[in-house]
């Protein structure tokens, strides 16, 4: 029976489950958080980035172009920092900027995973008035880059 | 690598798009964590299409047409909106054959969620002015010029990607519609076939104009793969005192982005009351074209 079932719990088996009920969702931010960690392909087909804790900050997610199509030419921009994201608060990456390599600007950013696809919104001022890159996870880095990460 | 827009709004204030080539203002000096962000951005956007329409109705005969646009997004919510388009002088008689919209407004909410805009646009077009009888069955001498110019107030409302979009017509007409125009319209229809009947009984409804027509648009544009997105727009136009001009429109479309261009195909049209009022002659008056029939419209676009 169920209730009576729970009476039998002991006092270090039930500060084991606090323990354990204070510990699980830091977990599973922690995982959440990671599910950004890898490579990740633009939806033009023209970039591969690699988001991994930052260099100098490893509690930060740093996004860099670990792939381009136009390696080796002048438009080449592997190895350029295009995301810093501060922080996660089990929903998303948040508190970061982006920065679009081709115009040499800084916009707000935040970023989301859900399953395989990476969203990551840039924006000015809030959130409505931004676009979002959508990108798909891949296992493998095309050649190209000759500083890859 | 180029960010690419996963919804835009189709008509006036429309959501900026970001990641532009303009020149923006800068906030706080950088640091290397944390640099200066852009607290504005303009993004201009070229069009080629077979058929410019506004509200499942042709604006150029249903010949082919361009427009370029430019929108603007400040940090506090405010969007700037200017769109220069080619229409036909069969549409807008007198006219110099180009429009322009210019819109301004607001915006706050959720990118997810809710989110809302107000703002003011107005439509104009160039030279553009017919003078017609106010009743020809009664005295043909006594004209009325009518402009084509129309201001609008603008409400936006939207869930995620579901887009919708109220208007309201502050200007006497919308779009030139009173009845020395539409009935005139009719007569010029009616001579074609020798039956002025529908004239007749437009012209009796009495002298009136459209202040306070109202339109709504809902769109939704749903990502199919990577680089496809479905659109689906339906919008109802009821004009103030012609109500056999209310008109639905649809708008069934798929855009997908290659080389840096949305390249577009949509099944276009309106379904109005009356449709014999979706009827336009030639500038010569020797044939009518409807311009509410469903078409096939391919276009192709690129964001500078």
């Amino acid at each position: 029976m169920p209730v009576a079932k729970s009476f039998l719990i002991g006092p270090f088996q039930r500060v084991g489950c606090a323990l354990l009920l204070t510990w699980a969702p830091h977990a599973v931010q922690a995982a959440q958080a990671a599910q950004a960690h890898g490579l990740w392909r633009s939806a033009d087909q023209r970039a591969v980035i690699a988001f991994a804790p930052c260099h100098d900050r490893a509690e930060q997610l740093c996004g860099t172009i670990a792939w381009d199509a136009d390696a080796g030419t002048p438009a080449d921009t592997c190895g350029v920092l295009i995301a810093r994201l501060k922080r996660h608060d089990g929903e998303a990456w948040r508190d970061g900027w982006a920065y679009d390599p081709r115009s040499h600007k800084h916009y707000k950013a935040v970023l989301r995973v859900q399953q395989d696809t990476l969203n990551l919104r840039a924006f000015i001022g809030t959130e409505l008035l931004g676009e979002t890159e959508e990108m798909k996870r891949v296992s493998q880095l095309p050649p190209g880059c000759a500083a890859q990460p | 690598m180029k960010f690419t827009q996963p919804r835009t709004s189709a008509l006036l204030l429309s959501t900026a798009a970001l990641w532009a080539g303009l020149p923006s203002a800068q906030a706080a000096p950088a640091t290397q964590d944390e640099p200066s962000m852009q607290s504005y951005a303009v993004d201009i956007e070229a069009k080629l299409t077979t058929d410019r329409r506004t509200n499942g109705l042709s604006d150029t005969y249903r010949r082919p047409g361009a427009e370029l646009t430019l929108s603007a997004a400040h940090e506090s919510g405010w969007i700037g909106y200017v769109q220069l388009g080619t229409v036909a002088r069969e549409n807008f008689p007198g006219g110099d054959r180009w429009t322009a919209v210019a819109a301004t407004g607001y915006r706050w909410g959720q990118a997810d969620g809710w989110h809302f805009g107000v703002g003011l646009a107005q439509e104009m077009f160039p030279n553009a002015r017919v003078e017609a009888p106010r009743h020809y069955f009664v005295d043909p001498t006594d004209t009325v010029k009518t402009r084509f110019d129309t201001s609008f107030a603008v409400l936006e409302f939207g869930y995620g990607i579901i887009e919708a979009r109220y208007m309201q017509v502050l200007s006497r007409d919308f779009r030139g519609n009173n009845t020395p125009v539409v009935c005139g319209s009719a007569l010029q229809v009616g001579a074609l076939d020798g039956d002025v009947s529908e004239a007749l009984n437009c012209y009796e409804r009495g002298d009136h104009h459209s202040r306070g027509s109202q339109l709504l648009q809902v769109e939704t544009r749903l990502p199919v793969t990577d680089t496809l997105q479905a659109l689906i727009h339906v919008g109802y136009t009821r004009v103030k005192n012609f109500g056999f001009l209310n008109t639905w429109d649809y708008r069934l479309g798929l855009i997908h982005q290659r080389w840096g261009y949305s390249f577009q195909a949509d099944v276009v049209g309106g379904v109005m009351n009356n449709d014999y009022y979706g009827q336009v002659t030639n500038t010569e008056g020797t044939r009518a074209r409807r311009m509410d029939r469903p078409a096939l419209v391919l276009s192709v676009s690129r964001k500078f």
